[in-house]
């Protein structure tokens, strides 16, 4: 545990550090950014699995903001914090993408069917989401509109709440509630295109 | 799309959603004028706007960032890929990583939060009794454990099939052949609830056909391991396991989960095989309450207009709905009562579902007086009397006469399995046998001309048989009783199987009752009239399976035939006639073997067939010939062992094997090689017997261990060693006598003991203390002779024991 603890630490001077620069105007600074953070928000899924706590469910939410908890000096200014939030949902965005793709992979190549307790069932429409179509259809949003993809990627891969997304992005709450909510519609519906 | 497009309809949708519905086309159409492609996509965006939010899709897909990462040990399993996963935990393709063997497993992960001591106690428990539901249908359950961290994992048999449903509509297959399936399906079920294991989860995603035909069942009882303790409140765990669309009623309200719950999961099965969809769909929106409603409170459409293809006959419809009638009461007395109706359509005769309701109401009255097992035996007594009493009543009206006779064959199993484990039930179970007995004896004078009647009397005399005295199950020990039985069983059959009429079936139900009659008559004596018996089983057995040279099932019932012959014989003293039989038994099941899947039966089975040969070598001094087949048994079985470490069976066959070979290897002086073997017997004894702490049995297994090895540590001058086994052995046996002074047995070997611990400190140099053991030795001896508890065969123990004391008295 306490080795853990350090390893995350020595992270966290240097997030906080890119942070800064970017701030400062360092165009280089997000691109340095995301790979630190996606190693970091992936050692913490995994950490989470090992811990095997009885309220399990991960959440995206409780994931970034742990991140934010171990990652970064707690004293950032709030456009700072702003920045974070948005490679920390471009990571965790990334995390699930890359995931759904090597599970993809491992069962087209395994060729077995032992699907046996996927609740989805005849007749029953899966709650999963095809993440890998969610991905694809989040670009073609952001072609038309950088806004609203943003907002959804800090509102479903960071767990931040209209509210919130609407501070980072720098508009009011209404607007950001209309575009979450056209965006919404949206992708599902281009989701949809893509499976028919 | 065109930014245009996008920006137009966005706007307009801004607006339309935020109107009442019934405003929307009147705004829109107005807004659109005219504008087809605009009004389309803002239709499809309103359109969305109703469903669940992407989030929850996220939440789920957060749920599989928990998976392990390939190539983490799980026990002495190495995790290859996740190949499935769901509310109860995710199952991974792995594989043995201490190279013990090189075959896949499924091993599932129970999900967390059921980590709980009080769960793992009842894994523990009820892993056991899933892991001896061997069925070729069933994917065995092959080990089990929990992870370093304390978190429960399952290994199963991994198969690698198509759903059910997906194999039948891919591969086009006809529907006789669909049904066949389904009777084989049937046919697990049964054997799980004849070990009182109830599915709870039987659903198309849990039956998989692999690739040469065969249905395998998944997950046997695991929603029971799973589910909460009976009585106990019900978990959002347990509901979200649940698959509404194949879930009962009473499922659904919690109510108590009987085998008509499986019937009913049957039924659903049996619906969708016909019609390609499920009973009861869901609605596009995915709401999972209509659904619940629609199982609660909905006749599912009826089968033949629901299917889309083939035309679904009425007598299978009727089956059908039979099935999933809403009430369990009101469904099939039992899932065997299910696939016999199937195999009744198949067949063409006519179907019990389009038949009236006495029998429900006979066991709608048996069910309500069923208030607990405990009462069990006043159940039978009354409802075998009541039956008795309404056949009287009913003899010249066929029909009901047909219900009553359906009863007698599923109550009489049902009630004997219901209380065959409560303590002190032996009379409530000869009760049922008695009345049972009675019973059939009346039906039977009554049988004559009706060969379906015939048929079915003869197989109940054959279960009434079993349950007095079949030797390969747990039985009312009434040997003779048994033999009556099955000779009964015989005479009704023989005018059938000799007319033009007879059928396979008729057949291999005789060539059966043949076998196994005769195997209980080579018990009590009855030589040349059980071998007389036995031959006429494998004859026909033989020729069933010459008539269908590809059906591999015929050619291993006429292998396990040949095996109880060459057993039989063996044990009569003829080693060398029995190597006849056993060397066909051995040619078929390595040819079953090489041609195809791989299938543990039959390795249990060739392993069995070895041993036995070895056996049979051994008695005719053909050493060269006994090692080799010895060996090659304790390969296959050790083999199993650690394919299945929690199958008890498998053990026991092991321990066996090395209990034979061990007394041979030290009787031909091979005392190391015969320690070596016998130290491993004691390691699997002492395991049985942890694991059924209160099996009297499994103690003295693991007394007379302790007892062989210290033999040969005496034999090779290690007396300290031999006498630390001897020791351990004593505290064993006192054990097993204070808790049953009426095991003779225990306290003979009790004696015997006493004169080898003697033998070994005598040659230790400890005269006095030896001469002790034997004067205590012979007391004992001479105690249960005068009680005429010492037979025959063991009087030399005495005789020794006098012996071995006549030295002292000369010496002291």
């Amino acid at each position: 545990m306490g080795s853990d603890k350090r390893g995350e630490l020595d992270d966290s001077g240097e997030v906080t550090a890119l942070l800064r620069a970017w701030s400062r105007g360092d165009a280089g600074a997000p691109d340095r950014l995301l790979p630190l953070v996606y190693a970091h928000l992936r050692r913490l899924a995994a950490l989470q699995m090992r811990r095997e706590r009885a309220n399990h469910t991960l959440q995206p939410t409780a994931l970034v903001h742990e991140a934010y908890l171990k990652l970064v000096d707690q004293h950032l200014s709030w456009k700072d914090r702003g920045h974070f939030y948005g490679v920390a949902a471009r990571a965790m965005r990334q995390v699930l993408v890359d995931h759904a793709r090597r599970r993809h992979a491992v069962k087209r190549s395994s060729g077995a069917q032992y699907v046996a307790i996927e609740v989805a069932d005849v007749g029953v429409q899966p709650r999963t989401i095809d993440l890998l179509a969610l991905d694809r259809s989040l670009e073609d949003l952001a072609a038309l509109d950088q806004r609203q993809a943003r907002l959804v990627e800090l509102r479903l891969f960071a767990g931040l709440t209209v509210q919130e997304s609407a501070e980072v992005v720098g508009c009011s709450s209404a607007t950001a509630s209309r575009d979450y909510r056209h965006a919404e519609a949206w992708l599902r519906r281009q989701m949809r295109g893509a499976r028919a | 799309m065109t930014p245009e497009l996008f920006r137009r309809s966005r706007v307009l949708f801004d607006e339309a959603v935020e109107l009442p519905r019934a405003e929307r086309d009147a705004y829109l159409r107005r807004a659109c004028g005219g504008d087809d492609e605009l009004r389309e996509e803002v239709d499809a965006l309103l359109s969305e706007s109703d469903s669940e939010p992407l989030e929850s899709g996220i939440h789920e897909a957060m749920r599989s960032l928990d998976a392990l990462p390939e190539g983490t040990r799980v026990g002495p399993y190495e995790l290859v890929a996740e190949i499935g996963r769901g509310g109860m935990g995710t199952v991974y393709l792995a594989r043995r990583a201490d190279g013990a063997f090189q075959r896949d497993v499924a091993l599932k992960l129970v999900g967390t939060g059921l980590d709980s001591d009080a769960f793992l106690e009842r894994f523990r428990r009820e892993r056991q009794i899933l892991a001896s539901l061997a069925h070729p249908n069933i994917a065995a359950l092959l080990d089990g454990g929990t992870t370093e961290r304390g978190l429960p994992y399952l290994v199963m048999e991994f198969v690698d099939g198509r759903r059910i449903d997906v194999y039948c509509r891919e591969e086009l297959l006809p529907l006789r052949e669909r049904l066949r399936l389904f009777v084989a399906v049937c046919s697990a079920v049964q054997h799980s609830h004849r070990n009182l294991v109830i599915h709870r989860d039987l659903k198309p995603s849990n039956v998989l056909v692999t690739g040469d035909g065969t249905a395998k069942l998944l997950d046997f009882g695991l929603a029971r391991l799973l589910g909460p303790e009976a009585g106990a409140e019900r978990t959002a765990t347990e509901l979200h396991a649940l698959t509404p669309a194949f879930a009962s009623p009473e499922q659904i309200r919690g109510n108590a989960v009987t085998t008509a719950t499986d019937v009913y999961s049957l039924g659903a099965l049996l619906y969708v095989l016909l019609t390609d969809r499920p009973p009861h769909r869901t609605p596009e929106s995915g709401d999972v309450s209509a659904i619940l409603n629609a199982v609660l409170n909905e006749e599912p459409e009826r089968p033949s207009s629901a299917a889309s293809g083939a035309r679904v006959p009425p007598d299978l419809e009727a089956i059908v709905l039979r099935a999933l009638r809403k009430e369990p009461d009101a469904r099939y007395g039992s899932v065997d009562q299910l696939a016999r109706d199937v195999e009744r359509f198949l067949a063409g005769r006519p179907v019990e579902a389009r038949r009236g309701g006495a029998a429900y109401r006979a066991r709608k009255f048996a069910r309500r007086h069923w208030t607990g097992l405990a009462a069990a035996a006043l159940v039978v007594a009354s409802l075998v009397a009541g039956l008795l009493a309404a056949n009287v009543q009913r003899r010249k009206a066929e029909r009901r006469f047909e219900d009553v006779r359906r009863l007698a064959n599923s109550y009489l199993l049902e009630f004997y399995d219901a209380i065959r484990d409560l303590p002190g039930s032996t009379a409530a179970r000869e009760l049922v046998v008695k009345r049972g007995l009675e019973y059939l004896d009346r039906l039977s004078k009554e049988a004559s001309g009706d060969d379906a009647l015939t048929r079915e009397l003869a197989e109940a005399y054959q279960r009434v048989g079993d349950v007095q005295g079949n030797p390969f199950q747990p039985n009312l020990g009434d040997l003779r009783g048994a033999i009556a039985s099955y000779r009964k069983a015989l005479s009704l059959l023989e005018p059938l199987v000799s007319s033009p009429r007879a059928t396979d079936a008729d057949r291999a139900l005789f060539a059966k009752a043949s076998l196994v009659g005769g195997g209980i008559l080579a018990t009590t004596g009855g030589g040349d009239e059980a071998l007389a018996m036995q031959n006429r089983g494998v004859a026909l057995r033989q020729a069933l399976a010459d008539a269908a040279p590809s059906d591999r099932s015929r050619r291993a019932d006429l292998a396990q035939g040949l095996g109880m012959l060459g057993f039989d014989l063996l044990s009569m003293g003829k080693p060398r006639e029995a190597l006849d039989p056993l060397g066909r038994q051995e040619a078929i099941l390595r040819e079953l073997l090489e041609e195809g899947s791989e299938d543990a039966d039959l390795r249990r089975s060739l392993g069995r067939t070895l041993m036995v040969e070895g056996e049979a070598h051994q008695a005719l001094g053909e050493a060269d010939r006994a090692r080799p087949a010895f060996e090659e048994a304790l390969t296959i079985q050790r083999m199993l062992v650690k394919e299945r470490p929690l199958s008890p069976l498998l053990k026991q066959d092991l321990a066996y094997t090395l209990g034979e070979y061990g007394t041979w290897l030290a009787d031909s002086g091979q005392a190391s090689a015969a320690l070596a073997v016998f130290e491993e017997r004691l390691a699997l004894n002492r395991g049985l017997a942890a694991a059924d702490p209160r099996n009297a049995a499994a103690t003295l297994a693991v007394a007379f261990s302790l007892h062989s090895a210290g033999d040969q540590l005496a034999a090779l001058h290690r007396p300290a060693e031999a006498l630390a086994r001897y020791g351990e052995a004593a505290r064993l046996y006192d054990r097993v006598v204070s808790g049953d002074p009426s095991n003779s047995w225990a306290a003979l070997h009790r004696a015997w003991l006493d004169i080898a611990e003697g033998r070994a400190r005598s040659a230790a140099g400890e005269r006095g203390r030896a001469c002790e053991l034997f004067r205590r030795s012979a007391a004992a001896l001479e105690d249960l002779e005068r009680k005429g508890q010492l037979p025959p065969i063991k009087r030399s123990y005495l005789d020794e024991a006098r012996r071995e004391l006549a030295s002292c008295g000369a010496a002291g």
